[in-house]
C-alpha cells in the first residue's frame, strides 16, 4: 500500500467557462482548506472527549465552537470540495487514492448525519444518541488518518512529515 | 561493535535501575536513613536548625517564615481562607499547609514560599505531618473523617477513613501516628506499618455529683504534644459537663489528659490528668485559684522537665514542672505522709497574661519560648528560665514579631471574633464577656458556626429529663429580632460577662438598654457570627453562593427551563408538597408569621431557610404572593416560560441540585447551595428564545457536565434530606423533630444488609408505593438512558392533604405509603381491649415530622351482642375535634414552664409526653370493657391519621376561609369479636 506521492489523476483545468465551473474551480484549488476544515472538527471535538478532563472554563466555548464551527466549515468549505470532487475520483489512477477518497466522503456524510442528530435530538442517554455519537467519535479517526493519505503530497502534513521533508532535511544536512 | 553496544546497554539499563531503586527507597523529601522522626501538628513550627519559624496564620489566609532570632519576617505567601496547620519535609525542602475552609493542602517551597502543589482533599483539612519514611505528608481531615496521604506533588496517595473529628496528629519516634478525635475524646493509633490497624483510645468521661467539681466529657482535643523521651503523649482539651442545664462556673473545665505510648500497650493515664483545682491550681494574690480556659497547645521543653500550655481563652502560659513530680520512692514516703499529690506534674506558674490575642502555637528554642497569637498576628518571645525548679518564666519580647503584613479580616469583624474567641476578663475591664476567665463562646461553638453543633446536641441528651435544652435559655427573640439583647443574655447567663459574674463586682448591663458600648460589641459579635462561614441569615444555618449581587433573582433558573427534557419529573414535583410549601401553603404562612410576630422579622428564615430558601438567598421578607396551592403540573411556571425569573417558592430543581456540601450540623437547613460555580453552557438560559434553544441544544449533545454539575452522590444520602428533616430551636438547641435521626437509629438503616436497608429515596422517591424495595425502571430525561431504578419526584408522605386537587397520582403514593406505615393487632383478653399498633413500614418515627401537629390516633368501637356500642373512642367531635381523651400517638412539646406551646414550637423547652411509635417498634393501648356488656361482642379498631388538628384548622381559616378541612385517613383497620364467654374481670 503506497501512502505517499502525487496523485496522479486528471489536472485541475486552469481556465474555465462558466461560473459554476469558476466556483468549481476556487474549490478544486484549495483541498488543503477543506484538510484544514476537518482537522479543526476533528481537534474541537477530540477535546470534548470525557476522558481528556477539559476544564469546564476551556469545554464550552470548544463545544460551541465545535458545533457550529464544524457545521459552517462543513457547508462552506467541506461539501462543497467533496461535490466538485467527487467526479475525479472516478478517474483516479491508484485505486487506492480513489477508494480512500469513498471512505473519506462517505465518512464524512456519517459524520454529518451523526452531529446533525447529536445537535437536534442530543444524546441524553438513549440508544439512538448514544449510536450517533458514538458513530461521530469512531469514523473521526479513520477519517483523519485517512485524509492525508488520500491527499498524498498535498497534505498539509507531507510538509513536516512527508518525502519532501525528509528531501529538505537531506539537502539541509 | 555489538558488544560495546551491548555493553552501553547495560551500563545505562544498571544506572536507570539504581536510580529508581534509589528514587523508590528514598521518596522526594523523605529522610535519607528512612527513619521515623516524632513530630505534631502545628501552626508554629520551627526548623530543625532552630533558626526560622513557620507560621499558619489561621484566618489571615498565609503562611510566614520569621528569622527566629531577629524575628523578622523574611516572606509571607497569601494562600486561601483559613491555614491551620503547617509541616516541613525531612529535608526541609517541602512545607505543607492545611487550609480549613478552603479544602486544600498547599505544598510550598519552604526556602521561597511558591506554591508548589495544591491538593483538595475534603471537607475541613486541620492537623498535618510528614512521614519521614514514606515521604508523604498525612493530613487529618476534621469534617470528612478520613485521613489523606499527598506526596511533595500535592497528588492524593491514599485515604483511610477514620472515627469522627480527627484534628491533631502526631508521629512517633517508632512511626506510629497518633490522631486526636477532637469532638468525641479519643485518640488513634495507626500502626507503623500502615496497615491502617487502629487501637483507640478513648478518654474517660468523669461523673461527680457536685456540679462544680471538675469533670465531664473529653472535647476539643487538638494537638498531641509527644514527651522528648517519647513515653507520653499529652493532649490540651476542655471538659464539657453538659447534664444540668447550662452555668458557667460548672459546665466547662480546662483539662490536658496524658496518655502512655508504651507500644501495644496505648492507655490513658487517667489519675495523670491535668485538671482545674487539681493539677491546675495556682493561687493569686487573695488565694484564690486562679481560672484559666480553652487550653490548645502543649510543648515539652527540650530536656522534658517542664511542659508549657497556651491558655487560648484566659490568655495566659501555665507551666507544668515534671521534674518536681513525685518518683516512686517519693510517692511511698508521700503516702505515708499522707500528702500524696495525685496527678503527677502540676502546674507551677500561671504567667498571665501574655501579650496579644488568643495565644495558640507554641514553638521552644532552648529557654526561649515562641508564642503565637491567632488574633493579633503577632509573635511573643518568653524567656523560660531554664531548667531550674525556682525557674520562673517571664515575657523577653512582647512583639518580637508580626507575623503578617496585614489582616485581611475587616475591623469589625476581626472585633466581633475577638469577642467570639476571647475568655480573657481583663481584655474588656468595664464589659468583660466572661466572668473570672472561664471561657468563651469557642469554648462549645469550635472554630464558629458548623458541623461540630451537633456534637453539643448529642453530648446533651439527658436520659430520663424532660429538659431539652441544650444552650442558651431565656432569650427574648430567639436573636431573630433583637439580636444585641440576645447576645448579651447569652453572654451573661452563660458565661457570666456583662455584670453576672456577681464576685466581679460590675454593673450587670441591661439587654433591653444595653449602653453605646456594648451594644457597639454586640454588632461587632453580630459581624462575626453572620459571617459568611458562620451564619450569613443567622436564624437558618442555609448557605448561598451566588454570582451576581445586582439582583439575585437572575440567579434563579426556573423550574419550566428544566422540564423541557425531565418533564415528567418536572410533572412530579410542581405537585409535589416540596414545591408549594410556603407562599401558598396556608398553614405554613400562619406559622412564619406568627414566627415573625412573636420572634422579630428575622426570625422569618429559620422557617424560610428550608421552606422558601430563595427567597433567603435573594434578601426577600416575608413569604407572601400569589398562592396557587392547587395549580396542577406546574402550570404557571410552563406559562411564564422557561427565561422567567421570578422566584417561585419552596425548593426546586435547581435549590436541591446545587446542594455542594451537606454540613451535618443537626438541621436547620444546614447546607450549602453553590449558584455562583455551576458550569454554564454557552447560551444556557439565555434571554433571547433562539440563542436559548442552542444552549439546549449544546447540552443536549454532550449532557455530562450538566449531569455531573446538578448530580452528586450526596443527593441520595439520607444526611442529605436530614439537613432540612431535622430541626432544632435557635439559640436553645431544643431538638424539634430528628426524622433524620430517628432513621439513623432504626433497623431500616441497615447498610449491610440490602435487604432491609431502605433510605429516605428508597420509600419517598420511589415509582410504585406498593413495591418498596423492588427496583422500578425508568428515565429522569426525556430521551434519556433506561435507569434500572428511576427516582421519581412526588416526595410522597406523611402530608397528604392538598395532593389530591393538584395529581391524583401524587395522593394516592402519598396515602399508599401511609397505609403502609402501621400494623394493628386487637385481642380481647379478659376484660379488657388489647391494641398494637406495630411500625413496620415507617423509617422514622410515627408520626415524625411536626409530630406536635400531626394527629394519628385510634378509633375503637366496641359493640356487644345486643347491638349496644358500649365503647366507642377517638371519634371526632361534632367540631372536628379530637376528644382529649382519644389515644394518640405524638409528642407534646413544652415551654420553659412546661406548658403546651401550641404552634410556638421554636419556644420548646421541656418534653411533655412523646408516644410516638418507633420505626420497628410498637405501642399497645388497653382498653377497659364496660361489664355490662353482652356476649359475644364485636371490638372494631381504626389507626386514623389526620395532617392537622381542627384547633390548628380554625386558626388557619380565621385567615384563609377557603382551605379546606384535612380530611381523616384511616390506614389501617382491624376487628375482633369474642367467642361467646363472659369477660373476666
Amino acid at each position: 500500500m503506497q501512502t505517499t506521492g502525487t496523485i496522479e489523476s486528471r489536472p485541475i483545468p486552469s481556465r474555465s467557462g462558466s461560473r459554476l465551473d469558476g466556483v468549481r474551480l476556487f474549490y478544486l484549488r484549495s483541498p488543503r482548506a477543506v484538510e484544514l476544515s476537518v482537522y479543526v472538527a476533528a481537534v474541537t471535538g477530540l477535546l470534548l472527549i470525557e476522558r481528556l478532563g477539559l476544564a469546564w472554563s476551556w469545554l464550552g466555548p470548544v463545544l460551541l465552537a465545535h458545533v457550529f464551527g464544524g457545521t459552517l466549515l462543513l457547508a462552506l468549505v467541506v461539501l462543497p470540495y467533496v461535490a466538485f470532487h467527487r467526479s475525479r475520483l472516478a478517474t483516479a489512477r491508484r485505486v487506492w487514492v480513489a477508494r480512500a477518497g469513498r471512505a473519506i466522503e462517505i465518512a464524512i456524510w456519517l459524520l454529518l448525519g451523526s452531529g446533525l442528530y447529536l445537535f437536534f435530538a442530543g444524546n441524553p442517554g438513549a440508544l439512538p444518541g448514544r449510536i450517533a455519537h458514538e458513530i461521530h467519535l469512531w469514523i473521526s479517526f479513520p477519517l483523519i488518518l485517512l485524509l492525508p493519505a488520500h491527499m498524498l503530497s498535498r497534505s498539509l502534513l507531507a510538509a513536516p512529515f512527508g518525502r519532501g521533508a525528509r528531501a529538505r532535511r537531506t539537502r539541509g544536512a | 561493535m555489538a558488544a560495546r553496544f551491548a555493553r552501553g546497554v547495560a551500563v545505562v539499563g544498571v544506572g536507570v535501575t539504581m536510580w529508581m531503586l534509589s528514587a523508590w527507597a528514598t521518596p522526594e523529601g523523605a529522610a535519607s536513613g528512612g527513619e521515623w522522626v516524632s513530630q505534631e501538628s502545628t501552626s508554629l513550627l520551627l526548623s530543625a536548625d532552630g533558626s526560622t519559624l513557620y507560621s499558619a496564620n489561621f484566618d489571615a489566609g498565609s503562611v510566614s517564615k520569621i528569622d527566629a532570632a531577629s524575628g523578622e519576617r523574611t516572606g509571607e505567601r497569601a494562600l486561601g481562607r483559613d491555614i491551620r496547620r503547617v509541616a516541613l519535609s525531612a529535608d526541609g525542602r517541602w512545607l505543607a499547609a492545611t487550609d480549613m475552609l478552603g479544602g486544600r493542602v498547599y505544598v510550598l517551597d519552604a526556602r521561597t514560599l511558591e506554591v508548589e502543589a495544591k491538593a483538595e482533599v475534603g471537607a475541613r483539612p486541620f492537623g498535618v505531618v510528614f512521614d519521614t519514611r514514606s515521604g508523604l505528608f498525612w493530613v487529618a481531615v476534621f469534617e470528612d473523617a478520613k485521613l489523606v496521604a499527598i506526596d511533595v506533588r500535592g497528588r492524593v496517595r491514599r485515604e483511610v477513613p477514620v472515627l469522627e473529628t480527627p484534628r491533631g496528629l502526631a508521629l512517633t519516634g517508632d512511626g506510629r501516628l497518633l490522631v486526636s478525635h477532637s469532638m468525641i475524646g479519643a485518640v488513634s493509633i495507626v500502626s507503623p506499618e500502615r496497615t491502617f490497624e487502629t487501637r483507640v483510645v478513648r478518654l474517660a468521661e468523669t461523673h461527680d455529683p457536685d456540679e462544680f467539681v471538675s469533670q465531664g466529657k473529653p472535647r476539643l482535643l487538638d494537638d498531641i504534644a509527644i514527651s522528648p523521651d517519647g513515653s507520653e503523649a499529652w493532649l490540651a482539651h476542655v471538659l464539657w459537663n453538659f447534664d444540668h442545664p447550662f452555668q458557667f462556673r460548672s459546665t466547662i473545665f480546662p483539662a490536658v489528659s496524658v496518655l502512655s505510648l508504651e507500644p501495644g500497650e496505648e492507655a490513658e493515664l487517667v489519675a495523670e490528668r491535668k485538671e482545674l483545682f487539681r493539677q491546675i491550681d495556682v493561687r493569686d494574690g487573695a488565694s484564690k485559684t486562679r481560672i484559666v480556659s480553652n487550653p490548645h497547645d502543649v510543648e515539652f521543653s527540650e530536656d522534658g522537665a517542664r511542659a508549657y500550655l497556651t491558655l487560648a481563652g484566659s490568655e495566659d502560659l501555665a507551666v507544668f514542672d515534671l521534674a518536681r513530680a513525685a518518683g516512686e520512692g517519693q510517692e511511698r514516703r508521700a503516702r505515708r505522709r499522707g500528702k500524696l499529690s495525685q496527678g503527677g506534674a502540676q502546674v507551677v506558674q500561671i504567667l498571665r497574661h501574655l501579650p496579644g490575642d488568643l495565644p495558640r502555637g507554641l514553638a521552644v528554642a532552648g529557654r526561649k519560648l515562641f508564642v503565637q497569637n491567632a488574633m493579633s498576628f503577632d509573635l511573643a518571645r518568653v524567656d523560660t528560665g531554664g531548667a531550674s525548679a525556682f525557674a520562673r518564666a517571664r515575657v523577653d519580647a512582647p512583639a518580637h514579631a508580626a507575623l503578617v503584613a496585614r489582616d485581611p479580616v475587616e475591623p469589625a469583624q476581626r472585633r466581633g471574633k475577638r469577642l467570639f474567641f476571647s475568655g480573657n476578663s481583663d481584655d474588656f475591664a468595664e464589659l468583660p464577656p466572661t466572668g473570672d476567665f472561664w471561657m468563651s463562646c469557642a469554648s462549645c461553638h469550635v472554630d464558629g458556626f458548623n458541623f461540630t453543633n451537633r456534637f453539643l446536641i448529642e453530648d446533651t441528651k439527658v436520659s430520663g429529663d424532660a429538659r431539652v435544652v441544650h444552650g442558651h435559655t431565656g432569650l427574648a427573640t430567639l436573636v431573630g429580632g433583637d439580636f444585641r439583647g440576645d447576645y448579651i443574655r447569652m453572654i451573661q447567663d452563660t458565661q457570666g460577662g456583662f455584670g453576672a459574674d456577681e464576685r466581679m463586682d460590675l454593673p450587670r448591663v441591661d439587654p433591653a438598654a444595653p449602653g453605646a458600648e456594648a451594644a457597639e460589641m454586640m454588632d461587632d459579635l453580630h459581624v462575626y457570627v453572620t459571617a459568611r462561614e458562620n451564619l450569613p441569615f443567622l436564624s437558618t444555618w442555609l448557605r448561598v453562593e451566588m454570582a451576581g449581587d445586582d439582583d439575585p433573582t437572575e440567579e434563579w433558573t426556573s423550574p419550566a427551563a428544566c422540564a423541557g427534557c425531565h418533564s415528567e419529573i418536572f410533572d412530579q414535583w410542581a405537585s409535589s408538597n416540596h414545591r408549594l410549601m410556603s407562599t401558598s401553603h396556608p398553614y405554613y404562612r400562619v406559622v412564619e408569621d406568627l414566627a415573625a410576630a412573636e420572634e422579630g422579622e428575622g426570625f422569618r428564615r429559620w422557617c424560610m431557610g428550608c421552606h422558601n430558601p430563595k427567597y433567603v438567598a435573594s434578601g426577600r421578607g416575608a413569604s407572601r404572593g400569589e398562592g396557587h396551592l392547587f395549580e396542577p403540573g406546574g402550570e404557571r411556571l410552563i406559562a411564564a416560560g422557561p427565561a422567567a425569573r421570578t422566584l417561585d417558592e419552596g425548593t426546586d430543581c435547581l435549590f436541591c441540585h446545587r446542594v455542594t456540601r451537606v454540613e451535618r450540623a443537626g438541621g436547620n437547613a444546614s447546607l450549602s447551595v453553590d449558584l455562583a460555580a455551576r458550569p454554564r453552557y454557552p447560551f444556557e438560559g439565555h434571554a433571547n428564545p433562539w440563542l436559548r434553544y442552542i444552549g439546549d441544544r449544546l447540552i443536549e449533545s454532550r449532557p455530562v457536565v450538566h449531569r455531573e454539575s446538578y448530580m452528586r452522590a450526596e443527593y441520595s444520602d439520607p444526611a442529605y434530606c436530614g439537613s432540612c428533616h431535622s430541626e432544632f430551636a435557635p439559640g436553645s438547641g431544643a431538638v424539634i423533630s430528628d426524622t433524620y435521626g430517628e432513621w439513623r437509629d432504626s433497623p431500616f438503616n441497615a447498610p449491610d444488609d440490602p435487604s432491609r436497608h431502605r433510605t429516605c429515596v428508597d420509600c419517598h422517591m420511589h415509582a410504585d408505593v406498593a413495591r418498596i424495595g423492588e427496583p422500578i425502571p425508568g428515565t429522569s430525561t426525556d430521551g434519556g438512558r433506561r435507569k434500572p431504578n428511576v427516582a421519581t419526584h412526588w416526595f410522597s408522605g406523611g402530608n397528604p392533604g392538598f395532593l389530591a386537587a393538584r395529581s391524583a397520582e401524587a395522593a394516592a403514593q402519598s396515602r399508599a405509603l401511609l397505609e403502609r406505615a402501621a400494623e394493628l393487632d386487637v385481642d380481647l383478653e379478659g376484660a379488657e381491649l388489647v391494641v398494637r399498633v406495630r411500625n413496620t413500614g415507617a423509617g422514622h418515627a410515627l408520626p415524625t415530622g411536626v409530630a406536635d401537629l400531626r394527629q394519628l390516633w385510634l378509633f375503637v368501637r366496641v359493640e356487644d351482642a345486643a347491638g349496644r356500642v358500649v365503647l366507642e373512642s377517638g371519634a371526632l367531635g361534632p367540631d372536628g375535634a379530637l376528644p382529649a381523651d382519644a389515644r394518640i400517638f405524638n409528642k407534646v412539646l413544652g415551654d420553659a414552664g412546661g406548658k403546651p406551646v401550641g404552634l410556638r414550637f421554636w419556644r420548646f423547652e421541656t418534653l411533655i409526653s412523646d408516644t410516638r411509635i418507633p420505626a420497628g417498634g410498637a405501642r399497645e393501648e388497653r382498653f377497659a370493657l364496660p361489664p355490662e356488656a353482652q356476649h359475644p361482642i364485636r371490638a372494631t379498631v381504626e389507626l386514623r391519621f389526620r395532617s392537622f388538628p381542627q384547633w390548628v384548622t380554625d386558626r388557619v381559616r380565621a385567615e384563609f376561609p377557603d382551605v379546606p378541612v384535612p380530611e381523616v385517613l384511616v390506614l389501617e383497620r382491624a376487628s375482633s369479636e369474642s367467642e361467646g364467654a363472659p369477660l373476666a374481670r
